[in-house]
């Protein structure tokens, strides 16, 4: 944050002379961080903010002054055809002098301006900032545009992006065109043992190619070799900078270092560089990050067509297009299909750029909130649209005085274009310090599953951004009063009380005109919010399935080294899962291969006995799961029919299998598929009695479709060294972790446990990205509707007041004051009326961009929108109730007293 | 604002005379002078770089400051921070102005305008 402070700070240098910034910017940086410190001693919440006001309001006058000084206009003489040119610049200096003047003369008026901007401003630039660094901004490899992922499809079964097998990686690698370099990649979690303790860390599995791809070099040692992927050769590995640091306190000699990976000696050849990383889309049982990157060995039969896992990336060959690699690939794996049917039936290949796999998720939203925040943008810009014509309706008379005086259409235009650009201006470096800490907060709260997270900052880029939308805006609210002004009759102006007699109906339509847009565009925003948090709602109403209050998860994986015989493993998670039950708090315990919501899971096609058998490719498929026998009563999964686990389903009894009630319901519609036969196709063809069936679990979260699921126990067949370990337990979880911990311990002291969490953690991640894209657009609509409301409240009460004499005679000819509250509130619902009518077919609009966000409500839900016109109408009516209750006690006397007192 | 020629001919600016008085008696740099200078005036005077810099680089250019090597007791930063050192032309332009104010002082005593110093 330091960081991006100073950052920011030497981008605003740039205001300076060139020759005063290069000369002087080291002190100053300095001098910003002494003070930066000192404010935020003396107090840690208003002090950086009083310090930033103060540097921006010192920068700009600095600059400004020097600026100045250093051309002079009065010290040159000018020939003939230059004079035109510095007379530009010299009213511009002029104006730029005048309107600072304006600006500090009026501090109420401008600081109202400058905040409203700030607001709208500094939302874009912080919504822009993110937008900047997650989507546009390149992404940190050596020409990422020509790299892509290649996955296999599914066209059978809809799988749009698979893992892949290694068989077809090596005939892709082998048959391919239009790839220079391709490589697998592939993420798991290892145990590294050693001096100091076992610990879980994340591994990745790669060919030497990625780094080559990715243009990676190494920090210490070398990168991995084409060599290395051989059998025959050594175990290596490299080291990622920060478990390095972590590990090996940044010790340079850890280079040729050998440590103990899942029990083989692997030996260190190298470390990566500070800050590089490379997220690896589909992971499984990962810790979550990438500690340790090892190649990938293939022996013949580890190149096989069964088991789909790995991941491929790939360069494309220079002057190779997408649409030609997808299409030759397309080709390649249909050979492929006709060759290996047993395989290969119903894959093809699809391909991914790297860019999108790695931030297609988030662009909609994003393109949605910045969308709003536009909207935000452009109601600040009414509402100061319609503060500068009341202004500017009392500077009628100083206006004319200057057209009097020989002041020129274009020069009057041009001072008030000035004056306003100034305010966005000051609006826009506001705005940029609130979207600055605005940012800090969104890193804060942000999704850490959000692609790119760390990256996100305020840039150059950013920053020209945020100066072509205050340039913009200033434009655009200052046009319509500067046009509006200077139109008027010299004479018209001049007269005694002029300001008064002719500000009239034109004026007020436009400034109504003005709060209809606002209003209208706050309808917009509310309804997309309002859709957001109706489907949020929907997403925490949907039942994942089981009960996820109070469950503590913790994952261990069992090195093949000690636990060869998987009669082994099955004791050991046995006796675990015994005493974790065990535990003082714990009311019931067991364990699962894959927990639910915590990611990735495992599959495997098979078919039903008694029925043909379909062929290759056409073979229904369903999750699979190892569970300990207790599984489903623990955590709270409902028996549905037949039986659960027991005690006499161990390892040589006659398989039995658990369907889910989506399974059951599929391939049994009439219930009764208890007591049935089905047989999967794991090494040999296994077979097994359906004995029961349970209540369906969303294992991916809310959002996803059920699958069919197969439960096996773990003590019958098991396939996986690691499971998850979990308990439900009465009160603090926090406890239980460390008691976890020392049961394991107790154990085997070599093992690490490794992501202790609850479930309602994982939930809470599954639903993260929904939760800040609603928070963020609430939060939008909010500040719109403050926006809107104070805005219809200036429209009202300066009506009201232009009409004081009106309503006064009207109350002198007997009038009732109730009749004269009517029709303000009139007035006030009439401009409502046309805003709902303009607002409903924006939010239809914008809804349909909204489509892809919105879970379980259709997006022109009509309980959100008559919410939102209620809500709208009701803050309208409060704001126009105050104007209407001082017209009502307007006192006819006083009124036209005042009108021609003077 | 005072001249902007490089010579300040006259009366000092009240930035200028500030910043000349705090560098009278040690050599400071840019947050040091602006600590002083706060401390002299009673908080009244609050320097934002910006201002601060702006009329260094006058005095730089006018002869009346120069930047020196740290003094020994410096604390050691990550960077070598440049002090400025008050020049002769600074000093005498410094007296010059305290003798025109002690003169202003001592005629306003004598006008019972003001009362002898606590």
């Amino acid at each position: 944050m330091r960081l991006m402070a100073a950052r920011l700070f030497r981008v605003l240098l740039r205001l300076y002379p060139r020759a005063f910034r290069l000369r002087y910017e080291h002190e100053l940086v300095d001098f910003f961080h002494d003070e930066r410190r000192h404010a935020r001693f003396r107090s840690p919440v208003l002090g950086p903010l009083r310090f930033w006001a103060r540097t921006l309001w010192d920068l700009c006058r600095a600059a400004l002054r020097m600026r100045m000084a250093a051309s002079p206009p009065q010290h040159r003489r000018p020939s003939q055809p230059e004079k035109r040119r510095i007379g530009l610049m010299d009213t511009l200096w002029q104006d730029v002098k005048y309107s600072l003047r304006g600006m500090v003369r009026q501090p109420g008026f401008s600081i109202v301006v400058v905040v409203t901007l700030a607001l709208g401003i500094g939302a874009n630039a912080a919504i822009f900032s993110v937008l900047n660094s997650v989507v546009l901004r390149p992404l940190p490899y050596q020409e990422p545009e020509g790299l892509v992922f290649v996955w296999e499809q599914n066209y059978q079964r809809d799988v749009e992006t698979n893992v892949v097998s290694p068989a077809n990686y090596f005939a892709w690698k082998e048959q391919n065109e239009v790839f220079s370099e391709i490589g697998a990649v592939s993420q798991m979690s290892a145990t590294i043992t050693g001096d100091q303790g076992p610990e879980r860390v994340g591994v990745v599995y790669l060919s030497p190619s990625v780094f080559t791809m990715l243009g990676t070099r190494s920090q210490l040692g070398r990168l991995l070799v084409a060599d290395d992927e051989l059998t025959a050769s050594a175990r290596v590995v490299v080291l990622s900078h920060g478990f390095w640091q972590r590990r090996f306190g940044s010790d340079p000699r850890v280079v040729g270092r050998t440590v103990t990976l899942n029990g083989t000696a692997t030996e260190v050849v190298g470390v990566l560089p500070r800050g590089f990383d490379f997220e690896v889309p589909v992971t499984f049982n990962s810790t979550g990050s990438r500690d340790v990157w090892i190649p990938t060995q293939f022996d013949e039969s580890g190149r096989t067509a069964r088991g789909r896992w790995l991941q491929v990336l790939a360069r494309l060959e220079p002057g190779v297009s997408l649409e030609r690699a997808q299409s030759h690939m397309r080709t390649l794996a249909s050979r492929l299909e006709q060759e290996y049917q047993e395989s290969q039936a119903g894959w093809t290949v699809k391909l991914v750029p790297l860019h999108t796999q790695m931030v297609g998720d988030v662009r909609a939203p994003l393109f949605v909130l910045l969308g709003s925040v536009g909207f935000v943008l452009l109601i600040a810009c009414a509402n100061v649209a319609n503060l500068l014509l009341a202004r500017t309706a009392g500077r009628q008379r100083e206006i004319a005085v200057r057209s009097a005086l020989g002041a020129g259409r274009s020069r009057v235009i041009r001072q008030l274009l000035t004056e306003s650009t100034m305010l966005a201006f000051a609006g826009g470096a506001a705005g940029l310090v609130l979207a600055y800490i605005a940012l800090q907060t969104l890193v804060g709260l942000g999704p850490q599953n959000l692609p790119r997270l760390d990256e996100i900052g305020i840039d150059y880029f950013v920053v020209g951004f945020t100066l072509v939308i205050s340039l913009l805006t200033g434009m655009l609210f200052g046009a319509i009063p500067a046009f509006r002004v200077s139109g008027l009759e010299v004479k018209e102006g001049l007269i005694e009380g002029g300001e008064r007699g002719g500000t009239g109906l034109r004026h007020n339509r436009i400034r109504s005109g003005l709060v209809v847009a606002e209003f209208a565009l706050s309808m917009v925003l509310l309804v997309g919010a309002g859709l957001l948090v109706r489907s949020f709602a929907g997403l925490l109403d949907v039942d994942v399935g089981f009960d996820t209050a109070n469950v503590v998860t913790a994952q261990l994986g069992l090195p093949d080294r000690s636990y060869p015989e998987p009669r082994q493993r099955v004791r050991f998670f046995e006796d675990l899962v015994d005493q974790v039950q065990a535990l003082p708090g714990v009311s019931a315990a067991s364990a699962i291969t894959f927990m639910p919501l915590a990611g990735t899971g495992s599959a495997t096609s098979f078919w039903v006995n008694d029925r043909p058998i379909p062929a290759d490719g056409e073979r229904p498929v369903a999750d699979v799961r190892w569970v300990h026998r207790n599984y489903h009563r623990a955590l709270g999964v409902p028996l549905v029919a037949g039986r659960l686990f027991g005690p006499e389903h161990i390892e040589n009894a006659p398989l039995v299998v658990i369907l889910n009630e989506a399974a059951a319901l599929e391939f049994w519609p009439n219930g009764d598929a208890v007591g049935k036969m089905v047989s999967m196709p794991w090494g040999d063809t296994l077979v097994a009695e359906v004995i029961g069936v349970v209540g369906n679990v969303r294992h991916n979260g809310p959002t996803t479709d059920v699958r069919a699921k197969f439960y096996w126990d773990h003590r019958q067949f098991s396939v996986f060294a690691q499971m998850t370990v979990f308990a439900r337990i009465a009160d603090d979880p926090a406890s239980l972790a460390s008691s976890i911990r020392q049961v394991v311990a107790k154990l085997d002291p070599n093992l690490p446990v490794y992501n202790i969490r609850t479930v309602e953690s994982y939930y809470s991640d599954v639903l993260a990205q929904d939760r800040f894209t609603m928070m963020l657009l609430g939060v939008f609509a909010f500040v719109a509707l403050l926006l809107a409301s104070v805005g219809i409240y200036g429209v009202m009460s300066y009506s009201v007041n232009e009409r004081t004499r009106e309503i006064g005679i009207k109350m002198a000819l007997g009038a009732k004051a109730s009749t004269v509250t009517f029709q303000i509130l009139r007035n006030g619902a009439a401009l409502m009326g046309i805003a709902v009518l303009l607002g409903t077919g924006g939010s239809f609009a914008l809804s349909r961009l909204m489509s892809g966000m919105v879970f379980g409500v259709s997006t022109s839900d009509p309980i959100t929108v008559a919410t939102v016109i209620g809500i709208l109408a009701t803050v309208a009516l409060a704001a126009c109730y105050l104007p209407a209750r001082k017209a009502s006690r307007v006192d006819p006397m006083e009124a036209l007293r005042v009108e021609y007192g003077s | 604002m005072g001249s902007n020629n490089g010579t300040l001919p006259g009366t000092l600016s009240p930035v200028v005379f500030q910043i000349i008085l705090a560098l009278a008696d040690s050599d400071l740099h840019g947050y040091g002078i602006k600590l002083e200078v706060e401390k002299r005036t009673e908080g009244s005077m609050s320097l934002g770089s910006g201002t601060l810099y702006e009329a260094i680089q006058r005095l730089e250019s006018a002869g009346y400051l120069a930047e020196t090597v740290s003094p020994p007791d410096a604390p050691t930063g990550a960077r070598k921070r440049r002090y400025y050192r008050l020049e002769q032309p600074g000093r005498a332009a410094l007296e010059l102005e305290l003798a025109r104010m002690d003169k202003i002082v001592r005629y306003a005593r004598r006008k019972k305008l003001l009362h002898q110093a606590r």
